[in-house]
């Protein structure tokens, strides 16, 4: 299976793609599949050629791929499955109307599961990394997790399409490893 | 971008700052000294000889003590960022941080008070590639403290070398051990990278044992030679 790994990473500074996109290729490598890291301003060559893509997080504090929602568009003319995580799961919100709102969270917190989800059934402890989130809904859309600050999760009604505003690669991986077992 | 790191002395923080020196001027170096030897955020052993690792990297140092209280460290810390900003003008920091969350979140919000950038390059590496990527560009480690069964002080002072990370390898495999010492198995000291312009030769040194398992290597004399 091919992943494609969309860095949200400003400007693709190397070190930032160390701790950003590196901890998920890991979990993808090591689950024996084969992955192409594609900064998220660039066309993505062989579209078809992707079975999945996941969305990376991207530094504290940085909007730059959120300003630049052009570049995105792609994900809502494609059934193909998507996770994105954190500043990934924020990009889906803003492409389908959700607000972005203040909300600073760093470090370990609780979420749980409000809705039947490929993921996780019951409270997990997650890593979070915001100075946003997302408000709002949209009728394709589900929250399949929350916690006391508000939206951690949503899932598309008909396609395979996700949004977590925590790090799974930091302390779910699991999360990462069901995604690519869809 | 100018940037700090902080740093230890140990084989993260000085990889951590070989992967940030190849775009980026290291402008600083930040050692926090600790009088706590449990430190829950800043390793403690070989602290005493990190001015001779800033004369090798040929990097500023900035070194602050604190009583390395929980909580209270990161106020020592900010005191040393906002010296590092004020006299260096860095622009963000850099850490060895590889898994935890606790090290990892406090010093993004430290960061984000700032305004400075944070990059963690080390985040969640895999070990076995961390220690081969160590091995491969030649930093001389040195086991400078162990904290775990079955490590006994015959492993102080000992060099990492491929001999040494198949012991490790082994006892990863019998003992759940951390390749490179994430549970706090053992720590490190550098004395020579490919950043470094000249390398520390360990003169003298002795073995102070808490437990069986349980020790630091204490340098009594070292000194910085050319390469």
């Amino acid at each position: 299976m091919k992943i494609g790994v969309i860095s949200l990473v400003p400007r693709q500074e190397p070190l930032w793609v160390d701790e950003f996109v590196s901890p998920i290729t890991k979990i993808i490598s090591k689950k024996g599949h084969e992955f192409e890291i594609i900064p998220y301003d660039t066309k993505i060559e062989n579209f078809q050629s992707f079975d999945k893509f996941i969305l990376s997080g991207s530094p504290l504090g940085n909007f730059e791929a959120n300003s630049h929602l052009e570049h995105f568009r792609w994900i809502r003319r494609t059934r193909k499955p998507i996770l994105g995580i954190c500043a990934g799961m924020q990009i889906i919100g803003q492409l389908y109307g959700f607000e972005l709102t203040d909300e600073v969270s760093i470090g370990l917190e609780y979420v749980k599961p409000i809705d039947d989800n490929p993921f996780f059934d019951e409270e997990i402890q997650t890593y979070q990394l915001h100075t946003k989130k997302i408000t709002g809904k949209h009728p394709s859309f589900e929250v399949f997790a929350q916690n006391s600050q508000g939206i951690q999760g949503i899932q598309h009604q008909e396609t395979h399409l996700y949004g977590v505003l925590f790090h799974p690669e930091v302390r779910n991986p699991k999360i990462i490893e069901k995604f690519l077992n869809l | 971008m100018k940037l700090a790191v902080l740093y230890s002395g140990g084989k993260d923080s000085n990889y951590a700052l070989y992967k940030a020196a190849k775009n980026h001027k290291i402008a600083c170096l930040i050692t926090m000294k600790s009088s706590n030897p449990e430190s829950y955020m800043f390793q403690t052993p070989g602290n005493d000889w990190i001015d001779l690792q800033a004369e090798c990297l040929d990097i500023p140092l900035i070194r602050v003590e604190t009583d390395g209280v929980k909580e209270k460290e990161l106020d020592d810390l900010k005191v040393a960022l906002l010296k590092a900003i004020s006299n260096y003008g860095i622009e963000g920091v850099v850490t060895g941080a590889i898994k935890s969350a606790y090290q990892s979140s406090r010093i993004q919000k430290i960061c984000l008070g700032l305004n400075l950038a944070c990059f963690n390059p080390l985040w969640q590496i895999d070990e076995e590639k961390f220690l081969d990527e160590l091995l491969e560009k030649d930093f001389k480690i040195t086991i400078v403290g162990i904290a775990s069964y079955p490590l006994e002080q015959d492993f102080l002072g000992v060099t990492i070398t491929s001999d040494i990370k198949e012991k490790l390898y082994k006892l990863k495999e019998k003992y759940s051990l951390s390749l490179i010492g994430e549970g706090g198995e053992f720590e490190s000291f550098i004395t020579d990278a490919p950043t470094f312009k000249k390398k520390i030769s360990i003169v003298s040194s002795s073995k102070k044992m808490d437990t069986i398992n349980s020790g630091v290597l204490e340098i009594t004399e070292a000194n910085v030679v050319r390469k």
